[in-house]
């Protein structure tokens, strides 16, 4: 009995604990996300603008970035455009997860960028858990 | 920003843009600016019912003075001077709202709201972003402009958002993201 509540266990959580990185500047906002991902199973990490989560990116590794668009000092599409740049970090999968609601021109600018997924705060969080799982399955 | 923004468009352009996207940026370089706004006025004054105008560097009194004596139609106007209080003391009056300063920005958008109630405006005119930025942090003026661009979005009104060429190039292609239409003169 115990084996077979085990087995239920391990199918609704990732397999092998997958990575997050969690990008904000705003604290209250990152210390949510990370509860409620670390609540899916999934592991994190959280960085407090563009230039900290490349640091990240550069001493580990992450299967997810969850990157914000208005930060200071570096917004989410400079970080994304100095991933995209870094032969290292290119393939890296991230995904917005923002206020900003893209215009037609934005899309454009952003789709040039690949993020794999597009967050829109406020979040749905059944509906951020159903993408989160398809994206990192 | 690439091929996002219509480069070397002349004001007519600006109005054109404005019946397909209503937030539309206009980039202007800081010589041409003030010819480029007064040319914007009589443009948009033919057009637009009531025009609401943010003056954010320039005071009131100036402004309307300007509008009379390049025989712009000012009765159309509702303004809101973020600069004048300032430096001087100021009451709101039937047709000008007054903002404690530029880096008030919550402030700001509670005077378009009040604005809008009373004066049922279709237009309105930021002149200029630039100036905002040296009250107020980029991300601080990019959250309010996001802002700005969503209630222009939800209620039946257009937006001119008047910013100088000069201006960091990565807070314009910030700006760029969420704005309908960008257009260089």
């Amino acid at each position: 009995m115990a084996k077979k509540t085990k087995r239920m266990k391990d199918v609704s959580k990732p397999s092998a604990k997958q990575k997050i990185l969690i990008v904000d500047d705003e604290k209250d906002i990152r210390d949510s996300v990370k509860l409620l991902v670390e609540g899916m199973g999934y592991e994190t990490g959280t960085a407090h603008n563009g230039k900290a989560a490349l640091e990240a990116l550069k001493q580990g590794k992450y299967d997810l970035v969850l990157l914000d668009v208005l930060m200071p000092e570096m917004s989410g599409r400079e970080t994304l455009e100095e991933i995209r740049a870094d032969p290292k970090l290119k393939r890296q999968k991230v995904a917005f997860m923002t206020v900003v609601h893209l215009s037609e021109c934005g899309k454009g600018i952003m789709d040039r960028l690949r993020p794999v997924e597009y967050f829109q705060k406020p979040i749905d969080v059944a509906d951020f858990r159903r993408r989160l799982k398809r994206l990192l399955g | 920003m690439g091929e996002e923004v219509l480069r070397l468009a002349k004001t007519s352009d600006i109005l054109s843009s404005l019946d397909k996207n209503p937030n539309t940026v206009v980039i202007c370089n800081s010589r041409k600016h003030e010819r480029m706004v007064i040319d914007l006025h009589k443009a948009v004054a033919k057009k637009f019912r009531k025009i609401c105008m943010i003056t954010i560097h320039e005071p009131f009194p100036i402004l309307i003075k300007t509008l009379q004596e390049e025989k712009i139609d000012s009765s159309r106007y509702c303004f809101i001077d973020c600069i004048s209080a300032e430096h001087s003391v100021v009451k709101d009056s039937k047709q000008c709202m007054y903002v404690s300063s530029p880096a008030a920005l919550t402030e700001l958008a509670i005077a378009i709201e009040k604005t809008r109630k009373k004066h049922n405006m279709d237009l309105i005119i930021f002149d200029s972003i630039s100036a905002l930025l040296v009250f107020n942090a980029e991300t601080a003026v990019l959250r309010f402009l996001n802002f700005m661009v969503s209630r222009v979005r939800k209620t039946d009104t257009k937006a001119i958002y008047s910013i100088l060429q000069e201006t960091r190039k990565e807070f314009l292609a910030d700006l760029t993201l969420f704005a309908d239409a960008v257009i260089e003169i």
